[in-house]
């Protein structure tokens, strides 16, 4: 097991590499200067050019690279051209909201898919109707139309949630922390919810149909115990694969809900860092998505390889 | 024997379907420490929205600083405005000695928070730094403008100009009033982390959350608070980017006040609009009239045609509701003291006389331009570009986004929308848009007979008699049509009547102390 | 009912009869198929009784009724002198270790995730109550019963081949010193020579344990080869039983003679004989494009000795030499026009009916 974590971090590695090349340079690509949108309109080509030397745009983009992959290295990925807060500082605050988002989001979405998929396997009719009903429902709604409701319904017609904002956990507690990311969480599950309670289900059919769980069944193993003991492993592992996947949509996906519900985090701080051509910010943002996919799919793999040995083999 | 470990885990994860549940039964004590107004403690705080993004350092004459939102609570200003006139403040009054010198008296009784005294020797600190810094873009006009400072006495400071400016003092109640410890500005990161200023608030670093909200709690020791001007003990700024998420906020009871899109409803708010605010300022286009790129442009009426041409009643209407007032290619709204009856009859929707005065210039067949246009009023542009296609002539209208000052530059196009704040002092709004060095005046054209007379203006020490030739340079500037489809915007504010009253003033910033207790 | 020419028990170890089982079809107001229709049967302790028939012919279904995973929907089956006609399939722990099963899938038998220790552990636990040590002894026991080496306790299904794991699912079924084991297709999944290593690993443990063998295959001559008695089976009835050697060497019944002959042998005049059966039974299927009676013989459709007598009424089950056949030809008193033609039919001699 150890060793095919390393071999996984070992193949991560230059991947990482690669993707901060890319990231760099397909920022570069994109047209208009830091230094003309800081100075805004009024600003005269002497000021634009001046401001560039001083924030080291105006060195060749190889230097730049060489510059910036140096700092990267020792997790120093400059200053904000606009703000000038260092990189990193401003993608850490920003990174609590959405990572807060996105872990909810998913463990709200395996457990309810979990539980769905495994209810609509076992019980079949009615229950599997429903289940289906209501995966497809979720997934049909986009989710700022959802959260559009949920703040309307939740928030100002029945004032249970805040309707925008978010608590820190560390200094503000768990309860307002929570209550702030309930209907964001909620507006950002419902698409996923539909995937992993399909995919569960699909996946407790197939192995519940196993002759292993009928020969289990048939020598009188007790059924809760042939489901959680037996089956719910083996369903696991299709659906913690697909449970990376949605957790790397979602990370996507919580752009437009982080400017719905104003929740500062990743997705806001980039969309404002394009806006205002602050490269710096959005290289390092690049970075962070990238970093934070490699490390789900690596986090996927050894849950996978945990779950199934027939991984590890390979 | 790991696999009973990862089961019961597995069960964890499948338990977490509690999850809602739970938070549900937190709701409560969430929704009850969020919201700042609602009801409760009236007058004790209110929460502003507004759409940042917040500076991360607090100089007062940083470039970045671009408006007054963050720097009110902190900083006191040298003058007031209010009702429509300049009120003593940290200047206690103010005096053109000559055309060319203001002088300026000082309060005594002021110190900074870092315990260093307001006197004469700080405003100095603080222009001069501001000089030296290239500070912000509303201020460059001015401070090129100081050609030296004399410190009479502690309390009295001289300020030399090279062109007289009689809308000083008004400058000196705006963004360029503010006035921060000099000490502060001689460190290197005195402004860094806090502001250090004189004004009725501290910042409220610990419950300022980055990104999130900025708060400010009241100064225990302001010069000023025997005069109540600033009624509420805790001011919050929520930043809300969206205004979707702005507008729930506000219904939600977690905002008291904001700055809305035209046309937004929010149930128990009250709503005022004014040409004073983040919002107002000048919409329309710009056209190359040094005919560089286009020569039928050179032609002042083929220009005057272009605004003939357009219906800028409807444009308004449809583009930005009922928050946009027409004007006649100059910056000057119907309020202003420069405004004249002679301006408002200017330019009335007239195709069948554009397209005569596109005849006599020699283009009855109408003429090619393109059209620069950022991509948030694309549609503003192609409505413009419509109605001049009803007169023949044909507008291509090119979006750019990030390049779009590159492109301005360039000198390569023969037109494009404008979108400024307006300062709010005739005599400056015009000089912005008809200074041979305007941003948009690319090739330098000269409107000699408009800055003639502003300098005439300037100059005039009487204010009828300055108003009566401000008048008469906007009528000029107007006809000389450099500027077509102009529209004044205007900020639409939007407040909880049992929390705050807004009263915005007719121009400038709407400042802190238009935020008062409802009556 | 009893087989003549065998000396069942007073008191059998398995006791069927009766017995109907009915498959919900999905869908609204379908009408339930009938998957096996009123069979009965008995097996003696340490007997092997093979049960053969097409797939769908109620086979596979009949086990399961037996190990509570099919719905019994009317009948009655016995253990050891217990009805658990009724007794689901959580509710077997007591039964369990009387009743193990062997199924076909080699790949799908075995759990993927637990090592082969904890797959034979499960039922020591589960149903014997063996704590974690003499597990462990046991295991290796049963191991080598099965023959295979003592570290395969650590390894994972996926290191072991089909055969391998058809004995690793064997060693479990033999865990508990079960009475009886349902073989449901055990060996179907495995090559030729795999199969014969299978089959007499069984037959060791059969000699050793004295466990009983419900021994469910479609191929005839194998489940011949490895019961006592064998029980043909189509449409959920029984078409003929009796003694494996004699139904194997000579089939009386047209549908056991069809299932005979989808089998190549070796003797060239056998074969002879097996092809003229398989084409008249594929003539007959083409002929008669009628769907199976309700009430006559399932096996009219098929059968090149349909008469219009097989179409409405259903045969009685007739002795003929040491077995029972339920086909009208053996019935003298059927009004079949064949009737009496019966040592014909068995020799392969008798001609086809008139369609």
């Amino acid at each position: 097991m150890t060793r095919y974590v390393l071999r996984r971090l070992a193949v991560a590695v230059p991947l990482v590499l690669v993707v901060a090349t890319i990231s760099f340079f397909l920022v570069q690509l994109v047209p208009g200067s830091p230094a003309a949108a800081i100075l805004g309109p009024t600003a005269t080509q002497d000021q634009v050019d001046a401001l560039e030397r001083s924030l080291g745009l105006d060195a060749p983009a190889t230097t730049q690279f060489v510059d910036w992959l140096t700092g990267a290295a020792h997790g120093d990925l400059g200053r904000s051209y606009v703000t000038g807060q260092p990189v990193s500082d401003a993608l850490s605050q920003a990174l609590a909201p959405t990572l807060s988002l996105a872990v909810l989001s998913t463990l709200l979405t395996l457990g309810l898919g979990l539980v769905m998929g495994m209810a609509a396997a076992v019980r079949g009719g009615r229950t599997d109707k429903a289940v289906q009903w209501v995966g497809s429902l979720g997934m049909a709604i986009p989710n700022f139309w959802l959260a559009a409701l949920l703040v309307f319904v939740l928030a100002i017609e029945l004032p249970l949630f805040p309707a925008t904002g978010y608590a820190e956990l560390a200094t503000e507690g768990l309860g307002p922390w929570l209550s702030h990311l309930v209907l964001p969480v909620l507006a950002l599950s419902a698409v996923n919810l539909g995937q992993i309670a399909f995919q569960a289900r699909a996946a407790f059919a197939d192995a519940l149909g196993r002759d292993y769980v009928r020969t289990l069944q048939a020598t009188g193993t007790p059924r809760r115990r042939v489901l959680f003991k037996h089956v719910l492993r083996n369903a696991s592992v299709p659906v913690v694969t697909v449970t990376g996947l949605t957790f790397i949509f979602t990370l996507g996906g919580v752009v437009i809900l982080e400017l719905i519900f104003n929740l500062p985090g990743l997705g806001n701080l980039m969309l404002r860092s394009v806006q205002t051509n602050d490269f710096s910010v959005v290289q390092g943002g690049v970075l962070y998505f990238s970093l934070a996919v490699i490390l789900v799919n690596l986090v996927v793999d050894v849950a996978t390889a945990s779950l199934d040995p027939r991984v590890r083999v390979r | 024997m790991h696999l009973p470990r990862t089961v019961r885990s597995l069960r964890a994860v499948v338990a977490t379907g509690g999850v809602v549940a739970l938070a549900a039964g937190l709701a409560a004590c969430g929704s009850s420490s969020s919201g700042g107004g609602g009801g409760d403690a009236a007058g004790e705080s209110i929460t502003i929205a507004t759409t940042g993004p917040v500076p991360s350092f607090w100089n007062p004459w940083d470039p970045g600083s671009a408006t007054s939102t963050f720097l009110d609570p902190v900083y006191d200003t040298l003058i007031h405005y209010s009702d429509g006139e300049l009120q003593p403040w940290l200047a206690t009054s103010w005096e053109f000695t000559d055309p060319n010198t203001l002088e300026l008296k000082l309060r005594d009784d002021v110190t900074f928070t870092d315990g260093s005294t307001f006197d004469a020797d700080a405003v100095q600190a603080n222009l001069q730094y501001a000089i030296d810094a290239g500070a912000n873009q509303q201020d460059q006009t001015f401070l090129a403008n100081i050609s030296g400072m004399t410190v009479v006495d502690d309390t009295t400071i001289d300020i030399a100009l090279t062109q007289p400016n009689p809308a000083l003092p008004y400058d000196f109640s705006q963004l360029s009033g503010y006035m921060a410890s000099p000490e502060a500005l001689a460190t290197e990161d005195g402004l860094q982390q806090e502001p250090v200023g004189s004004g009725p608030y501290l910042l409220d670093t610990d419950a300022t959350r980055p990104g999130v909200t900025v708060v400010y709690k009241r100064n225990p020791d302001y010069w000023a608070a025997d005069q109540d001007l600033f009624p509420f003990d805790t001011v919050t700024y929520s930043i809300i980017g969206d205004p979707t998420a702005a507008k729930n906020a506000a219904t939600s009871g977690q905002v008291d006040a904001l700055t809305v899109q035209p046309g937004t409803d929010i149930t128990g708010f009250e709503q005022v609009t004014s040409e004073s605010g983040d919002q107002a300022g000048i919409t329309g286009a710009w056209v190359d009239m040094t005919g560089t790129v286009t020569p039928a442009l050179g032609d002042e009426r083929v220009r005057q045609a272009l605004n003939y041409a357009v219906n800028t009643q409807q444009l308004g209407e449809v583009a930005y509701q009922d928050t946009a007032i027409p004007v006649a290619g100059v910056p000057i709204t119907p309020d202003s003291a420069a405004y004249s009856s002679q301006l408002g009859d200017l330019y009335s929707f007239d195709p069948d006389k554009a397209k005569q005065l596109l005849a006599e210039a020699g283009y009855a067949d109408g003429f090619d331009m393109t059209m620069i246009a950022v991509p948030q009023a694309e549609q503003f542009a192609q409505a413009i570009a419509g109605q001049l296609a009803d007169v023949g002539v044909r507008v291509s209208v090119e979006v750019h986004g990030a390049d779009l000052v590159q492109t301005v530059q360039s000198g390569a196009k023969s037109s494009g929308l404008v979108l400024q704040r307006l300062t709010g002092d005739a005599g400056q709004d015009l000089q912005n848009a008809f200074d041979p060095n305007a941003f948009f005046n690319v090739h330098h054209g000269e409107a000699t007979d408009v800055t003639s007379l502003l300098t005439q203006a300037a100059q005039a020490t009487d204010e009828s008699a300055r108003n009566a030739l401000y008048q008469q340079a906007a009528v000029a500037g107007a006809e000389q049509s450099w500027y077509i489809a102009t529209l004044v915007l205007q900020t639409v504010t939007a407040y909880d009547p049992s929390v705050v009253t807004v009263t915005p003033p007719d121009r400038g910033a709407i400042h802190l102390y238009d935020y008062q207790l409802p009556s | 009912m009893t087989v003549p020419g065998t000396t069942s028990p007073s008191s059998p170890l398995l006791r069927i009869a009766d017995l109907h089982v009915d498959y919900k079809l999905p869908g609204w107001r379908t009408t339930p198929l009938r998957a096996v229709d009123g069979v009965d049967l008995t097996l003696a302790e340490g007997e092997t009784l093979g049960v053969v028939g097409e797939s769908g012919s109620g086979k596979s279904t009949i086990g399961r009724a037996l190990l509570g995973l099919a719905p019994v929907t009317s009948g009655s089956i016995e253990l050891a002198g217990h009805d658990i006609t009724h007794t689901k399939a959580g509710d077997r722990k007591h039964i369990a270790s009387d009743l193990q099963v062997v199924f076909q899938d080699p790949y799908g038998s075995l759990n993927p995730s637990r090592t082969v220790g904890k797959t034979l552990a499960e039922p020591l636990e589960a149903v014997a109550g063996a704590d974690g040590s003499t597990a462990l002894a046991e295991i290796r026991g049963l191991l080598s019963k099965v023959r295979l080496p003592d570290d395969a306790v650590d390894r994972y299904p996926n290191a072991f081949s089909g055969g391998q794991r058809q004995r690793i699912a064997i060693a479990r079924a033999m865990a508990v010193n079960p009475k009886l084991i349902v073989c449901d297709e055990a060996i179907s999944a495995l090559d030729v020579v795999t199969q014969a290593q299978v089959l007499n690993l069984l037959r060791d443990l059969q000699r050793d344990t004295g466990v009983a063998f419900l021994f469910i295959a479609h191929n005839l001559p194998v489940v011949s080869y490895f019961s006592d008695r064998v029980l043909v089976l189509y449409r959920g009835r029984v078409m003929e039983s009796g003694p494996a050697a004699t139904i194997h060497a000579r089939p009386a019944h047209p549908y056991s003679q069809a299932l005979r002959a989808a089998v190549p042998v070796p003797d060239v005049a056998a074969q002879r004989v097996l092809r003229r059966q398989r084409q008249a039974v594929v003539r007959a299927t083409t002929a008669q494009a009628r769907p199976a009676p309700e009430q006559g013989c399932p096996f009219a459709p098929r059968c090149p000795h349909a008469a219009e007598v097989c179409w409405t009424t259903r045969p009685a089950d007739t002795p003929f030499e040491d077995r029972v056949v339920a086909c009208h030809v053996f019935d003298a008193a059927s009004g079949h026009p064949q009737a009496g033609g019966a040592p014909d039919l068995v020799a392969g001699e008798l001609a086809p009916t008139a369609p």
